[in-house]
């Protein structure tokens, strides 16, 4: 039987502000310093949160503001004890852009994720913006747990989150950006997402107006079994936080409905042979 | 296939409650962002600009309102006039009432024979207005809130930089039978929201007899068109809606993108073109 230790989850759903790294410092930091906890504790910001997402063109003038933000929320997450936290934020490469989403812990910066499927319709531009990712970056380990990221879009394709269950993550992390026209489809798949893998889906999204734009909020935390533990409020701030449990992974997976032990790896060699 | 019944039927079905909610949020953050303090509109008695009024009275009360009613005499009907004073007395706004025809007949004076033509005077009328609402709002450190629907906006029925000219449009991603929905939801008199829609440029126009077509199939061709991405052929297959109707409608929109784009610029330099390429966020701040 697996050891029960207390592992938290936090979601603050903020308002960040457009093209302003250093203003979004302040927000994430003011965030930061209350999370402070007895307990194992991990703060999900949303996708590109240090930028405020809709930057457009922005993008290409803010890449020193976003390193010095980004070496300072390390420092912040290395001063205190038992905290974690994941942030979305333009990583700059020699010759790219990517949409990356990175964990600090107390012993700084632990695993970066970048986002693979760049949605390019409607709204959306980051093909314009950003390189996809080649590969997917393994889950890491926070306390007795593995946690994996797919970015926003990301969490659409199955394959994605299912790489990152079976390279043993736990807890799927699904920072986004959706508009109020993506809420419907956030409702279906993030269940999904749990129940056919048998994790904990941690949805962190953003909140109001960017631009004409409306952010939903509605972030959640999503149970082994698709059940919404807790979700926050439509369309303005709020915070929400729920504790997990290995046992109740373990026991999804085990008893309840074991999709990953049925998982026929066969179905993956036919997948990848198409 | 979706038939006429289907498409209406998703035209209708928008959440109004949602609706409202976020063209409230809309302009509350607008408002705050720019720091504006005061909302000037303009209002003609009509269903856009009286359901427009709800809600920027909703989102930033009545105090930061401030309405202008612009009758031409002999043209604006006294029934709207009437309707424009009742509304602004419904909604506690503060408004001043200015009638145009000394400025018309000035402008009548330098150019006799091109105002002759009533179009050329109608759409003259309709810049005259946004160039007394902009001076408003420069006095009162405002943002001037039009009132066009997504039916005029796509096909283009209204004056560029005349009634187009504003510095947001609420109502401008609802369709006119949407609009019509908002307003009763919103309590505006049914008469009013019900009321056939007219740009009263000159005397007796209304934009169904100007357009041939009703705005009741206008908006079904739209939504097909927009919103569901019917193709050409699925539209013409539509049954109680003429092949001709569809043409008409959908050469309006094509021949109208000039207005709903900036002004076209030839490109010339690599970095991007102001209204071409330039790509930038309202409230990017360097």
């Amino acid at each position: 039987m697996v050891r029960s230790i207390e592992f938290r989850v936090v979601v603050p759903q903020l308002e960040f502000v457009v093209g302003r790294p250093l203003e979004n410092l302040e927000i994430l930091t003011r965030a930061i310093k209350k999370m402070e906890s007895e307990v194992t504790t991990l703060v999900v910001f949303p996708e590109l949160a240090l930028v405020g997402y809709y930057t457009r063109d922005a993008i290409y003038y803010m890449e020193d503001e976003v390193e010095l933000a980004l070496e300072k929320l390390e420092e912040l997450v290395m001063s205190m004890d038992k905290l974690f936290i994941g942030i979305g934020h333009p990583e700059y490469t020699e010759d790219a852009i990517y949409n990356s989403y990175t964990i600090f812990g107390p012993k700084g910066r632990m695993g970066t994720w970048r986002k693979m499927h760049l949605p390019t319709f409607t709204m959306f531009e980051e093909g314009l913006y950003y390189r996809p990712a080649e590969h997917v970056e393994p889950p890491i380990a926070i306390g007795n747990l593995k946690v994996g990221v797919a970015i926003c879009y990301d969490a659409f394709f199955p394959e994605i989150p299912r790489i990152l269950r079976l390279k043993g993550a736990e807890i799927l992390l699904v920072p986004s950006a959706a508009p109020i026209q993506s809420r419907a489809l956030w409702k279906n798949i993030l269940p999904a997402r749990a129940i056919e893998n048998g994790v904990y889906v941690v949805y962190s999204n953003h909140v109001g107006y960017k631009d004409a734009y409306f952010f939903f909020g509605e972030s959640r935390i999503i149970d082994p079994l698709g059940n919404v533990v807790v979700q926050a409020k439509f369309g303005e701030e709020d915070t929400v936080e729920a504790q997990i449990r290995r046992p109740s992974i373990y026991k999804a997976n085990v008893r309840w409905r074991p999709t990953l032990r049925d998982l026929k790896r066969r179905v993956l060699k036919q997948l990848s042979e198409l | 296939m979706a038939g006429i019944q289907d498409i209406r039927k998703k035209l209708e079905g928008i959440d109004l409650e949602l609706t409202k909610r976020l063209i409230i949020e809309f302009i509350k953050d607008y408002f705050r962002k720019s720091k504006a303090k005061r909302a000037i509109l303009g209002l003609s008695g009509g269903v856009d600009s009286a359901t427009t009024l709800a809600l920027v009275v909703s989102a930033l009360g009545s105090e930061r309102v401030h309405v202008l009613i612009l009758p031409v005499k002999g043209v604006t009907p006294e029934a709207d006039l009437s309707d424009a004073r009742s509304l602004v007395r419904k909604f506690g706004v503060s408004y001043s009432e200015l009638e145009l025809n000394s400025i018309l007949d000035s402008y009548g004076d330098l150019m006799k024979d091109i105002l002759s033509d009533k179009v050329t005077r109608g759409n003259l009328t309709a810049r005259i207005r946004m160039s007394i609402l902009y001076a408003y709002a420069n006095y009162m450190g405002g943002l001037v809130v039009g009132t066009s629907d997504k039916s005029e906006l796509l096909i283009g029925y209204y004056t560029k930089y005349g009634d187009g000219g504003a510095d947001l449009l609420p109502i401008g991603d609802l369709y006119k039978t949407q609009v019509r929905m908002l307003a009763e939801h919103l309590g505006i008199p049914k008469h009013i929201a019900r009321k056939p829609s007219s740009p009263a440029l000159w005397q007796g126009q209304t934009a169904e007899s100007e357009l041939g077509i009703s705005y009741e199939v206008i908006d079904v061709i739209l939504y097909g068109f927009v919103e569901l991405g019917m193709s050409k052929s699925e539209l013409y297959g539509l049954e109680g809606i003429s092949k001709n109707s569809i043409d008409a409608i959908l050469r309006r929109v094509s021949l109208s993108e000039h207005k709903r784009v900036f002004p076209r610029i030839p490109k010339i330099q690599r970095g991007p073109t102001v209204g071409l390429d330039w790509r930038f966020p309202v409230w990017f701040g360097l």
